[in-house]
């Protein structure tokens, strides 16, 4: 039981990245691969901070920042200087990987000593959840609030139809680099989160990372396309379900006794098969 | 009031494929004025347009409304100003928004997208009230996505956005063109009442000959990217369809 809790808990504090998947999918269509860098950089700003040591609320402001201006720098990459959108997120990626080296200043930092976030409902049974719970009932409550706003919806026509948005008035450009933002600033908090929950940072832990979170998109958008649904909170519901679902099967998948070095392998072809059935399925439509 | 001096569109200058598309055009458009642009293919009708709504670039010349310089301004900050409804149905809505939410973007157009909501019941009555002028029943399918609808659905709620918020200049290229001759007719009475209701500046390119007779107040012929033939009033009304098509040979 505790096994499939753990995957759970770590399901909900990856459905943070898996949102800022799904914002910046929304506005670029492709996902970010700027993921992988803040990330990690979440979680190395969380491991510093709390080793100097101070709160985890003096970390999370700057875990936030940090993930902006990473998503910024992508966005202004690609829109400025028009460099291709996933081209400009993996040179990012890369740029961050000596940004998180350095602030780290070695490749892990444990956390067992510190006090932390989970420690928040103290001795309560399932006092881990409830912390995971509680953050990612406020950050998607402020995500589904900004979507519904009239920035919000030029936000989502801007990656939909860029003409029309354009024709609507939308600086593009601006909003691309806002956008990318605010999904890397969720990012670097799932890595302040994750940090926390496996009780320490490591340089290597964003690797691939942003396939698992487009998976979970992936596997909502599914269902999101077949029942045509538009409602921004079921929208939002269905990308945390999805990113708890793939942690369930990796560990369901784990606990049948999958060799560990095999998981990158396995994340992938599951990503794979969820990409190709969709992509069949829309060409059966068309 | 529209003016265009002395403008001119050059495409891949100085290339072996350089194009002039639109040669130093003097142009003048009054408020109220509904223009209807014709021509051969390739003779710059659509560039002029997108010149004026900035999605291509000017090599010289300037344009002004209301004595105003807009030339210089990007696409977005024209847009306050400019609506355009493209020939494509498709192109005008966001598919995967619903389309009260198309309608709440058509509505601050040229207004800034603050972090506020502002689809509530008040704007859901209203954006109701105006697509039912339509006849269509979308007024009961605000909530559905905007790419479930048929093209002229959404080419009728394009022309219908087009006009939510502020705007002075409505640019039409060949709104009808992709619509059955039904659907075409429904969406050109409609831009005509919008256009006389809220006395905009019109121009609408059409390849429909019967259209240039029936609207507008003002004809434009236009030639290898120069205004060849400019007829209003009693002139234009007491023209045939058969003596245009002369105009293209």
């Amino acid at each position: 039981m505790d096994y499939y809790l753990a995957a759970i808990i770590a399901g909900l504090c990856l459905s943070l990245m898996s949102m800022g998947i799904f914002v910046s999918m929304k506005i670029f269509n492709i996902p970010d691969i700027t993921t992988d860098g803040s990330y990690t950089l979440g979680a190395a700003v969380t491991a510093v901070v709390l080793m100097y040591p101070a709160h985890y609320l003096v970390a999370l402001p700057l875990v936030i920042v940090g993930g902006a201006v990473a998503g910024a720098a992508t966005g202004f990459v690609h829109t400025r200087l028009k460099i291709d959108a996933l081209l400009s997120g993996i040179l990012i990626m890369t740029a961050l990987y000596s940004v998180n080296l350095k602030v780290m200043g070695r490749s892990n930092i444990p956390l067992i000593a510190s006090e932390n976030i989970f420690s928040l409902f103290g001795g309560l049974p399932l006092a881990a959840l409830w912390t995971a719970i509680s953050i990612v009932a406020l950050f998607s409550v402020t995500l589904i609030y900004l979507l519904k706003t009239d920035f919000g919806i030029a936000m989502r026509a801007t990656g939909n139809s860029l003409t029309m948005a354009r024709a609507m008035g939308v600086n593009v450009d601006r909003m691309r680099i806002t956008g990318l933002a605010i999904a890397n600033s969720m990012t670097a908090t799932a890595g302040f989160l994750m940090s926390q929950y496996q009780g320490f940072a490591d340089i290597n832990m964003g690797i691939g990372i942003v396939i698992i979170g487009l998976g979970s998109v992936l596997m909502a958008d599914a269902i999101i396309k077949s029942f045509g649904i538009t409602s921004v909170v079921l929208q939002i519901a269905l990308v945390i379900a999805g990113s708890i679902a793939f942690r369930l099967a990796l560990a369901f998948a784990l606990s049948l006794g999958l060799d560990p070095t095999l998981l990158k392998l396995v994340t992938a072809a599951f990503v794979l098969i969820i990409v190709a059935l969709s992509s069949v399925k829309l060409k059966a439509n068309a | 009031m529209l003016e265009l001096k002395e403008v001119s569109v050059v495409f891949n200058k100085g290339k072996a494929n350089e194009t002039n598309a639109v040669k130093s055009v003097n142009l003048r458009i009054e408020r109220g004025e509904f223009v209807v642009l014709i021509g051969a293919n390739g003779s710059g009708k659509s560039t002029l347009i997108n010149a004026i709504s900035g999605s291509a670039q000017l090599t010289s010349g300037s344009i002004h409304l209301n004595n105003q310089r807009i030339d210089y301004l990007s696409e977005n900050r024209r847009s306050r100003f400019v609506s355009k409804v493209f020939q494509d149905p498709l192109s005008g809505t966001a598919p995967d928004l619903t389309v009260v939410d198309n309608f709440r973007l058509a509505a601050i157009r040229s207004k800034a997208k603050k972090l506020t909501v502002g689809i509530d019941k008040d704007f859901k009555k209203q954006v109701e009230d105006i697509v039912a002028v339509l006849g269509l029943g979308l007024e009961k399918k605000l909530n559905l996505r905007m790419g479930s609808l048929s093209g002229g659905q959404r080419q009728a709620l394009t022309l219908l956005m087009s006009t939510m918020d502020d705007t002075e200049l409505l640019l039409l290229d060949e709104p009808a063109a992709a619509l059955d001759p039904k659907t075409a007719e429904l969406i050109m009475q409609l831009a005509k009442a919008m256009i006389t209701k809220r006395k905009l500046s019109a121009i609408l390119i059409t390849h429909n000959l019967k259209h240039a007779q029936t609207f507008g107040s003002r004809l434009i012929q236009m030639r290898e990217g120069i205004l060849c033939r400019d007829i209003s009033g009693e002139a234009k009304k007491n023209l045939t369809p058969s003596e245009m098509v002369e105009w293209f040979n």
